[in-house]
Formats: structure tokens, sequence, C-alpha cells
């Protein structure tokens, strides 16, 4: 399920809001694609979030973040679901987290090759070396990326099948007659 | 002036029903089935079964923030957001805490629905009747007033409701829980039936059974009468249910009552006031704001159902001001507005179960098991007056293991690994009516319809510290003899009304000295009002409250017509 372009940028074209916007998804910068209600985010805060979001969760054989819609949830829920302080605090960790990638590789996090994302996550995403701020960044990116994705239509149709309609409630059935998509939630 | 607009002819019906919520919604049923052109007053909006149920079909993913709360949200209504429904599935079904401030002389957490349906739409649907345990609590441990009815008066209701609602339930012979007129149980998981077994074999007095509950197993004709169909185990009830699987006014009272072609619903419509007419020495209509526009119109009847919910319900007669009542409708004694109690449900205890390793449930349950009242049932044995019941809840789900990220994460996130069963129990406790504990009218705010503010003066006592007290050491030792583990005690420490089972200010009772109401919930000092919701109790027990409330409203209803007839009303 890799995306393609067509589907890029249908997707983009999907979560723009007024047509104003959408020729902003074709654009490497600046403005963002979503329009945000607290949030105050440019187009490549929004990039930079987004390839976070995949690299927690990346694309393998099985979709990953961005093909679940995993990134458009953490920055739905970044926007409306965290306090003012809260944003603040993780934007500055972002910005901070920026500043070590570019001391890094000389260059942002969005322009490094899967290999340099990978290692400059695994080297700050649980490091007591990072200041509260790049913590509290990762903190928040890691728990909506894993609750978008546990919750995206994805994984409640293949791998933990949600009913809306369960019909029948059994109250005591052997685990082995349920494989892990029929045990329903 | 609506007032002038419309004759007098065109304002007036046999009867005006305050409220089109739980009760209200059998009264309207019930009047209107005999005949009576009725009114039906609703504050807030409508909401058409199927038709006002918006996020019903909503898959958890077509939430866009899974079902949590945006920040300011909560700020702007702190009260609203500690209520568990108050969530983005169902938080257009509850009251906004600028929608209609009250006073609160002590912390209080008023939960309310304004809309056709009430807080019917979101109820937890249990359904336990009361027993003479609970009738005669107060005569027998001396507290409130004497109950001026006993089970038999209320027993043939109860099977009369039931039977119309549709209540799952097990008949399981216990005298402090009668069995009432049941469609199948769900079942047990094997967890609760082990626990259940577990319970009977090592206390004589100590049950668990399946929690008695308003939904349909097994419709029967008269359900399918009402369009509603067999539960599907969604789960999801606070949304509206598209089946009509649970009882609720919306699915079940209220059309019924639309299609006997005597109902007249009028949403938007605050009730100001009950208009009492001093020369006819009773009351002749009701006063009511429209919520849009503003306007003041009298409706008029022959009788009035006061259905607006407990504690409104209080604030209709305590504003319903007459030179012969000048302390409000029907309020001679001056008991109007006290003796207010409610359920303490602030304690909580889990647990795991490490056994049963290879079964678990399939699906979702609409309820739970239940715990019925065993402390001071035959006869007080405790430091603390009466006692509580408790759910009793099991599952099993998976762990999962978020460590690392990347490809490492994202394995750990597929690979499914079950964890234990966890059990749980929440006290339902029962409160002392108090005089203390009060609701009254506040003397400077106003709403914005120009109604003073009510004022709730409400809080636990010592007997409540008790008795979480022995909820938890109950629980505990029931819970460690039983094997479970990893046993945590919950104090929620939440304020009084988050229940939602607020109750009293316009009791029962035998001597209008001591109470507003008679046996057939009428007023006293009023006799063309009757007061059918959580108002009229003049005790809470344990159980949850709305079954009693509806056997209460067919049964006065039934009363007040065949007074009607003998042109005693």
């Amino acid at each position: 399920m890799n995306i393609t372009r067509r589907n890029a940028i249908k997707h983009c074209l999907m979560i723009s809001v007024g047509a104003a916007i959408v020729p902003s998804c074709m654009q490497e910068k600046s403005r963002p694609a979503i329009v945000y209600k607290h949030l105050s985010i440019d187009g490549s805060d929004e990039k930079l979030i987004t390839e976070v979001s995949e690299t927690i969760i990346p694309v393998t054989d099985t979709p990953g973040a961005k093909d679940t819609y995993t990134h458009l949830f953490v920055l739905k829920m970044l926007d409306d679901c965290y306090t003012k302080e809260q944003q603040q605090q993780f934007l500055k960790g972002m910005k901070e987290f920026e500043k070590i990638s570019q001391k890094k590789f000389d260059k942002s996090f969005v322009d490094c090759n899967v290999l340099q994302r990978e290692e400059l996550i695994r080297n700050n995403i649980n490091s007591k070396e990072v200041s509260e701020d790049v913590s509290a960044f990762f903190n928040i990116m890691k728990k909506l990326t894993v609750q978008g994705y546990m919750t995206s239509k994805y994984y409640l149709t293949n791998v933990q099948v949600y009913k809306l309609v369960p019909g029948k409630f059994h109250g005591c059935v052997p685990v082995t007659s349920l494989n892990q998509k029929g045990a329903s939630i | 002036m609506g007032n002038n607009n419309n004759s007098i002819k065109n304002r007036t019906f046999d009867a005006i029903v305050i409220g089109a919520g739980m009760s209200g919604g059998w009264a309207a049923k019930e009047l209107t089935e005999k005949g009576l052109k009725t009114l039906v007053l609703e504050r807030g909006r409508d909401v058409k079964h199927l038709v006002d149920y918006p996020t019903t079909n909503m898959n958890p993913w077509e939430f866009e923030h899974r079902n949590q709360l945006p920040v300011d949200i909560q700020e702007a209504n702190p009260i609203a957001t500690r209520c568990y429904i108050f969530k983005e599935d169902a938080m257009h079904f509850v009251v906004k805490d600028n929608e209609h401030p009250y006073v609160q002389e002590k912390p209080f957490d008023w939960i309310r629905g304004y809309q056709v349906g009430g807080k019917s739409l979101l109820w937890a649907r249990q359904t336990q009747r009361w027993s003479d345990f609970d009738f005669e609590g107060p005569a027998r441990d001396g507290f409130a007033v004497d109950w001026p009815i006993r089970y038999k008066d209320i027993a043939p209701w109860y099977s009369y409701v039931e039977k119309f609602a549709g209540i799952s339930g097990n008949k399981d012979g216990l005298p402090n829980l009668p069995d009432g007129e049941f469609l199948p149980p769900l079942e047990l998981s094997c967890v609760e039936n082990y626990f259940k077994d577990f319970i009977s074999k090592n206390y004589n007095d100590r049950h668990v059974i399946y929690a008695r509950c308003a939904h349909l197993t097994e419709p029967q004709p008269v359900h399918l009468q009402q369009g509603r169909a067999q539960c599907q185990n969604r789960n999801l009830c606070q949304r509206g249910c598209p089946f009509g699987g649970y009882f609720s006014a919306n699915s079940t009272t209220i059309p019924w009552a639309q299609k006997t072609g005597n109902m007249t619903l009028r949403p938007f419509s605050v009730v100001h006031s009950i208009i009492y007419d001093e020369k006819a020495g009773k009351a002749t209509g009701v006063r009511v704001i429209d919520s849009k526009t503003k306007e003041t119109i009298d409706y008029y009847a022959k009788v009035i159902f006061l259905n607006a919910g407990a504690l409104n319900s209080n604030l209709v007669l305590l504003n319903s001001i007459s030179h012969r009542f000048p302390n409000g409708l029907g309020n001679d004694s001056g008991i109007l507005g006290k003796y207010v109690a409610f359920h303490n449900y602030s304690a909580r205890i889990s647990a795991q179960y490490d056994a049963f390793k290879d079964t678990t449930t399939d699906g979702r349950r609409p309820t739970s098991a239940y715990f019925p009242r065993f402390r001071n049932v035959f006869k007080q044995e405790t430091g603390f007056l009466r006692g509580y019941a408790a759910g009793f809840n099991s599952g099993r789900s998976f762990n999962t293991n978020t460590d690392g990220f990347g490809e490492e994460l994202k394995k750990n996130l597929l690979h499914k690994e079950w964890g234990p069963w966890y059990v749980g129990s929440h006290m339902m406790g029962e409160t002392i009516p108090k005089e203390t504990n009060t609701v009254s009218l506040n003397s400077s705010k106003k709403d914005e319809w120009g109604i003073p503010l009510l004022n709730i003066n409400i809080s636990y006592d010592d007997n409540d510290a008790k008795m979480k007290q022995d909820f938890f050491e109950q629980f505990t030792e029931m819970y460690t003899k039983a094997g479970f583990t990893d046993i945590k005690t919950t104090d929620s420490k939440q304020a009084p009304g988050l229940d939602i089972h607020e109750m009293g200010g316009i009791r029962m009772g035998k001597d209008p000295k001591t109470s507003m109401l008679n046996k057939w919930n009428q007023l006293h000092a009023c006799t063309n009002v009757f007061v059918t919701d959580g108002g009229c109790m003049n005790s809470t027990s344990t159980q949850n409250p709305s079954l009693t409330y509806m056997a209460f409203a067919a049964r006065a209803v039934d009363y007040a017509v065949g007074e009607m007839k003998k042109g005693n009303l």
C-alpha cells in the first residue's frame, strides 16, 4: 500500500479545507496544508511531524503512519487536545530536535535518509541527555502515533477487527476459537 | 405575547406533562393512551428516534479526536467533563456548563440532558426492583419518614412497565431484589460465573447475579409494535440506538404517545412555574418561557404531571409562588427542597485473575453482573446505616507492547498477546436524606429566562465514609479469598451529583406536615399536581432508580385518570 504520487495528491486534496489552500500541497514549504485552530505551525513543521510519525511507525510490507492517515490524527490532536503550554513545549522540543539534526547531519530531519532519521530518533527518543522539551516532543509524538495507528481504519479492520454491530455476546469462549482478527472489540 | 396570539382554548389541554424524559415519557404515554389530550413540555430540543442520532453509526476512526474531548470544550465545561458520557460521541446530549448555571454552595456535579428523551438516552439501563427491605428502611432505621407505600403497592406497576420497556434478567429468587418480568439474560463470563459460585459457597447472604437491564434480548410483540428490534450488543447506547435495542423515551414512550394522536409535544419550553388558582384551590396550568423567543406563554390543564428531573422539579415548585403558597407550590410544611439525597458512587475496586487463561469473551455486552446489597438487609449489623450494592464486571484484552520505534514497534503492535482477566466493582451506596442537604432558589442570580438559579447544598456525611470503608474492606476480602490479585481500591473523591441519581426534596409520606406528596405522588396541598420523577423519593436505597420512577409514573396516571372520572380532580 505504498503511496503513489496520485494518491498523495488525492490525499492532500482530501485534507485541504478550501480551494485556496490546495496549491500549498504542491509547495515545498511554509504554508500548512491544514487549517489549525490553535497550533501555529508552518508547512515545514507539518512535514517534520509527518515524517517523525512515519519513522515511528514506518511503512513495511504493511501500511505505516502516513498510509493510515495517522499523521493527520497527530496534527489534529496536537491542535485541539493539548493545552497551550503543552503545545508550546512540544514546538520548542521540535525546533530543538531540528537543530540536533542540523548539527548531526547538516540538514533538516525531513531531508535525511531513512537510516539517518532512524539514528536521530534512536539517539533522542528515550535519551536522558536531551532537554525536557525534546522529551515532551517525543512523548507526544509517540503516544499520538501509536494511538492514531491503533485506532486507524486499517488497524481496526485488519489487525484487531472492530465490529460496529457485534450481534452476539459470548461470555466464555476458548481463546483459540478467536484468531487475532476475529477477537472483536 | 403568545397569550394574546392564541386563544385560551388552543392552549388548554386535559393534561400537561413537564419534561419528556424517563418518567415524563411514561406519564405522556399513559395519559395519551387513556384518551387525554396531553401537552408535553420539554425545555430542550426534540431528539427524534433514529433521525437525531448523528454519531450512532460511526466507527472509532471516524471521530476526529477518537472520542476524546478537545481542550477548549473541557475548559469551558469542567462539570460536564467529569461525566463519563461527555465524550465526542455523545456530548451533544449533555447540558454544557453555561447553558443552565446553578450555584454550588457545596461541590455538586449536576449532570443533565435537556432534550426530548432527557437522560433516558444516556442512562446505564440498570433496572433493579426495590423490595420491602428498601421501602421499610426509613421506618426501621429511623431516618426520613416512613414510605406511604410498600412493595405490594408498586409490584404490579413494576410488572407493567417492565413488560413494555423490555427488561432482561434472571429469576434469582432473592427476597431483597424481587424478580420481575424478564426477557432472557445475556451470558456471564467464566470469571463472573466463577465468582458467583465462589460467593454462594462461602457466604450465606451474598449473591452475584446478572444485572437486570433494559435491553431487548428477545423482543416480544409489543416491542416490535414499538418499532424496536433485538439488542445487538453494540454497547454504544449513549449515541442513541439504531435498533431501539434499549429502552429510552425516544425509542419507546414518546413515539407511542405520539401515535395515539393525543400528544402535543412542545420543545424549547422552559417551565417558569405552575399556575395556582387561589379561588379554585388547585393548579390551572403551567407558565412557559419559549427558550428561543423568550416569550411567556400560559398553558392550561386539569391535571399536571411534574417530571422535570429531580432537582428541576424542585426548582419549578419553589418558583411557583402564590398568595396561598408563598414558599413554593404545595410547600405548607417547609419540607420542599430539603432531604435531598443521592447515591455514593465514589468507590471502586479492580483486580486481576490469573486463571481461565484459555478462555475469553467474544463481543461486547451492554451490562454486567450485579452484587445486591448484603449489609444491614435483614437487621442492623454494622456501625453505619443501610448498605451498598455493587457492579461486578470482568473481561480480557490484549496486552499492548509499545516499546521501541520503527519496525520493532510495529512488530510489537501487530503481535497480539492476551492479557490476564481483569475484574472490577463499583460501589452503589445508599445515602441518608438529611434536612441540611437542600436545594433552594438563589435570591439574586437569575438565568436567561428570568428564573432564579438553583442553590445546591449537598454533601456526604460520616455514614457515607464508614460505608465506603466497609465496601473497600469487604470487597478486598472477597476478592482476596477468591484468588484475585493486584487488587487496587480507588476513592474517586467525586462530588455528589456525578452518580446522576439525585433524589428527593419533594418526598412522599403519609403526613402532610412532613412530606410533600401522598402515596399517589400527588401534592398533599394541591391535588391535581403529581410528581413522579426522582424528586418524590423519600429514601434512595441502592438500586438504580429509573425503573421505580417509571412505575410511579404509570401508577400515578392510572390513579389520576380514575379520580378525574370520579370528578375528584
